[in-house]
């Protein structure tokens, strides 16, 4: 039971968040898909922020091709934070602004490690070419 | 000698077996004869040259105010039809100035050179030049013995010769001394892209059986031909009935294929043949069964006997060039002559048709395909056991393809070294057996041209391969929408190329076979031989061909994460490069000094956070005595350093 209501929660939430008569939220925002750019456009890194808090990462970091990680996300104010369906937690929470089409992480350590990701779509051949690293943790959520 | 029973590669000697360079110098008018370009040597077709007139000339041609009388005078009554139909001054080449010749055959041809060089109207004159196989045509029918691989249910295409394609996916145990990975590296890259009807393979070889059922869905199609009137140029490209291509050889449309005439036919296979089908082979861009592989233009410039003229060739480059080909697959070169090298050959060749024509096909202006800034030539190495590439494939502008066989050692006949850039599946040769599973299984024609699939052996095969790993290349482009320059294209196809040395740890003896010719005999001689292939060690190219890796380097450069402080270890794959590091990405990373590479690896430690890249440069086909030039390439690594990674090497 307890479940149930926390998956309904979690919905409402959502929709709050991305409903269209508001002013943009944040977290409204954010959702969408991205691309790194600047240090990250080196890496062949693309993102994409799910309304129902979760996420899509895609990466090529080798010379092999992208992988995927999945994992869910939560913003608290400006921060946002997350961790992977393995359990793993993010490197960092990032302060987080989204302005021009443009997302802008910034690392919450002392290294205040700056991200510049542009909205963009995820290309086809990236989604169906990746190898699953991190998988969802259950269908339908 | 000994009965030849191996595969066949065409290998074009200008037959000579007398004609010295005094010869040619002592026959009187220097002046005149200076104009003479092309090779001088060897069988000519008689009552035929090759003419390139002057600007002024070419344009009184193009308004018949030419003096045919005057020029032509002495040689009886003349024909002079443009060599590349089409041409004209705005395709910024010599081509429209260069016509073919045909004249009374009792005057000789060089009687007739020298006195058309007489005439102020001619730029240049060109012996049509015969070119000739020097192996039999041989093949061997396959004979459906069960294959010994393992399991064939992880095959990703349902056609039934796929298990003993071990060229495609080599598990090890497909033939008798197999090496696992000893392939294409094509399974894996098929997950991606499996070929692009945009993509068109130029195929200058015999004709190609369009009546093949695993290849005439896989043929470049001319609409205004195939919808037109036979008998009538519907396109006006000069060409008749041209529908899936050209047969320069007997001038016609359709291609002549046969049991003598298979080689265009196996190695289109090889590049194109319908993937998925339920029938015959699989091939390395044939689709994935949905009609989306990339397509071949039969360009039939060789006779059943294995016989070629420069005329030929030199039409056959300016025709892909102009109807789509954006790859030309060329399992051909000039095998040495008496005295003279292929490489000196070549040398002669510089101004000729032919070259005038290759270089048309590779110039940026005439690029047929989105993803590529230019056209790429594709040329086998040639199977003499010599330590040279033949050319034109040992031109830097060209990729040289020598050959290995399923245990991924070198082919015993395979050349080596100076002008070869990458190696491929070419099989071994078998002595006087039934049965031939570890050469190279493709599309074949028997006799009345019915389907057949063959096992040949040679560089001639390996070509193919890289032909259509290029093609996959150029497919994977444009599915990524990248577009890449010929340099940059090659190098990331020859740096992204396997390691093929660490297999070759002794000696080891293959075979080859030796071909001269017979004076007493007047033929060509064949005999095996054996040869110690660990002398080819290093020298095959940067390694081995892999699909799947090269669309990798197509899809982006390689980003490696790295945290400051920690050593960082990158592997650079086969071959010897030197790096480059620039002073901007040293800063950004807060690395002194340039890293040094041992062993195949680079271990750097950052400092900082940021990012930067390497430049590897390697190059390949280094020739010892310096008459060849090494071809370089680059390999471009990005490194990031972050404060923190995740764990589990997620980014975020």
């Amino acid at each position: 039971m307890k479940r149930i209501i926390y998956i309904a929660i979690l919905a409402l939430t959502a929709l709050a968040g991305c409903k269209k008569d508001e002013a943009p939220s944040l977290s409204k925002k954010i959702c969408g898909e991205w691309r790194g750019s600047e240090i990250s456009a080196d890496a062949g890194i693309y993102i994409s922020f799910a309304s129902d808090g979760t996420f899509e990462l895609y990466q090529k970091l080798s010379d092999e091709g992208f992988e995927l990680r999945r994992g869910t996300w939560t913003l608290q104010g400006d921060i946002l934070s997350g961790k992977y369906n393995d359990d793993e937690p993010w490197a960092a929470s990032y302060k987080v602004t989204v302005a021009d089409k443009m997302l802008t992480l910034v690392s919450q350590n002392e290294s205040a490690e700056t991200n510049v990701y542009q909205k963009c779509e995820i290309p086809e051949y990236i989604k169906e070419s990746s190898t699953v690293v991190v998988k969802s943790y259950c269908n339908g959520l | 000698m000994k009965k030849i029973t191996t595969g066949f590669a065409i290998v074009a000697a200008l037959l000579c077996t007398s004609c010295i360079r005094e010869n040619f110098s002592d026959s009187g008018k220097m002046a005149e004869t200076s104009k003479l370009v092309g090779n001088p040597f060897g069988e000519k077709e008689d009552g035929n040259l090759l003419i390139r007139l002057t600007a002024e000339a070419a344009k009184d041609m193009a308004e018949g105010t030419f003096a045919y009388d005057e020029v032509f005078d002495g040689l009886g009554e003349v024909c002079v039809e443009p060599l590349f139909p089409g041409s004209s001054e705005n395709d910024g080449h010599n081509l429209h100035k260069w016509y073919a010749l045909s004249f009374d055959s009792s005057v000789s041809v060089e009687t007739a050179a020298e006195i058309v060089s007489g005439n102020e109207e001619i730029e240049a004159v060109q012996y049509n030049s015969i070119l000739k196989s020097t192996h039999n045509n041989e093949s061997f029918e396959y004979q459906a013995v069960p294959s010994t691989r393992s399991s064939a249910s992880d095959l990703p295409f349902d056609d039934l010769l796929l298990k003993d394609q071990w060229d495609l996916i080599n598990d090890g145990t497909v033939v008798e001394g197999a090496v696992a990975g000893a392939d294409v590296g094509v399974k894996d890259a098929w997950r991606l892209t499996a070929g692009d009807p945009r993509v068109v393979v130029a195929i200058l070889d015999q004709g190609v059986a369009i009546n093949h059922p695993d290849l005439k869905d896989a043929l470049w199609i001319n609409e205004a031909e195939v919808n037109g009137t036979d008998g009538k140029d519907d396109d006006g490209n000069g060409y008749i009935d041209d529908k899936n291509g050209y047969n320069f050889a007997y001038d016609k449309g359709r291609p002549s294929v046969g049991p003598k005439s298979d080689h265009g036919t196996h190695i289109a296979g090889t590049i194109a043949a319908t993937n998925n089908n339920g029938y015959g082979v699989s091939s390395i861009a044939g689709g994935s069964g949905k009609g989306d592989g990339v397509r071949v233009m039969t360009c039939q410039t060789f006779k059943e006997d294995g016989q070629s003229t420069s005329g030929w060739i030199a039409k056959a480059f300016y025709y892909a060039a102009k109807n789509g080909a954006c790859i030309a697959q060329c399992s051909y070169g000039y095998s040495e002559m008496e005295g003279m090298s292929s490489y000196e050959i070549s040398e002669w060749m510089r101004e000729s048709a032919e070259y005038e024509a290759l270089q048309f096909f590779l110039n940026p202006e005439n690029a047929n395909c989105e993803a590529l800034e230019s056209n790429i030539a594709v040329y086998s190495a040639g199977n003499f056991n010599k330590p040279a590439s033949l050319y034109p494939g040992a031109f830097r502008e060209c990729i040289s393809v020598t050959a290995f066989g399923p245990d991924f050692l070198p082919g015993g006949y395979s050349n080596y070294g100076a002008g070869c850039d990458i190696s491929a599946p070419g099989g071994d040769i078998v002595e006087n057996v039934p049965d031939a599973p570890c050469m190279i299984l493709s599309t074949s024609v028997k006799d009345m041209g019915q389907p057949s699939f063959t096992y040949k052996y040679g560089t001639s095969m390996a070509c193919p391969h890289v032909s259509g790993v290029v093609a996959l290349g150029a497919s994977y482009a444009l599915k990524i929408g990248k577009k890449f320059s010929r340099e940059d294209f090659t190098s990331r196809l020859l740096a992204s190329a396997n390691d093929m040395d660490g297999y070759l740890t002794e000696s080891t003896n293959k075979l080859w076979v030796n071909t001269y010719f017979d004076n007493t005999k007047e033929g060509y001689v064949t005999e095996y031989k054996s040869t110690d292939v660990f002398v080819k060690k290093g020298k095959m190219g940067t390694g081995a061909v892999d699909a799947w890796k090269f669309l990798m380097a197509l899809e982006g450069t390689p980003t490696y994460l790295t945290v400051p402080g920690k050593s960082l270890v990158v592997e650079t794959g086969p071959g010897a490069y030197t790096l480059e590091i620039d002073q901007e990405s040293k800063e950004s990373l807060g690395i002194t000094g340039t890293p040094a590479i041992s062993d195949g690896k680079i271990v750097l430690t950052c400092s900082k956070v940021g990012a930067g890249k390497i430049r590897l440069k390697g190059s390949v086909g280094k020739d010892e005595s310096g008459v060849i030039p090494e071809l370089d390439f680059y390999k471009e690594i990005s490194i990031v350093s972050r404060p923190s990674v995740a764990q589990n090497g997620g980014w975020l």
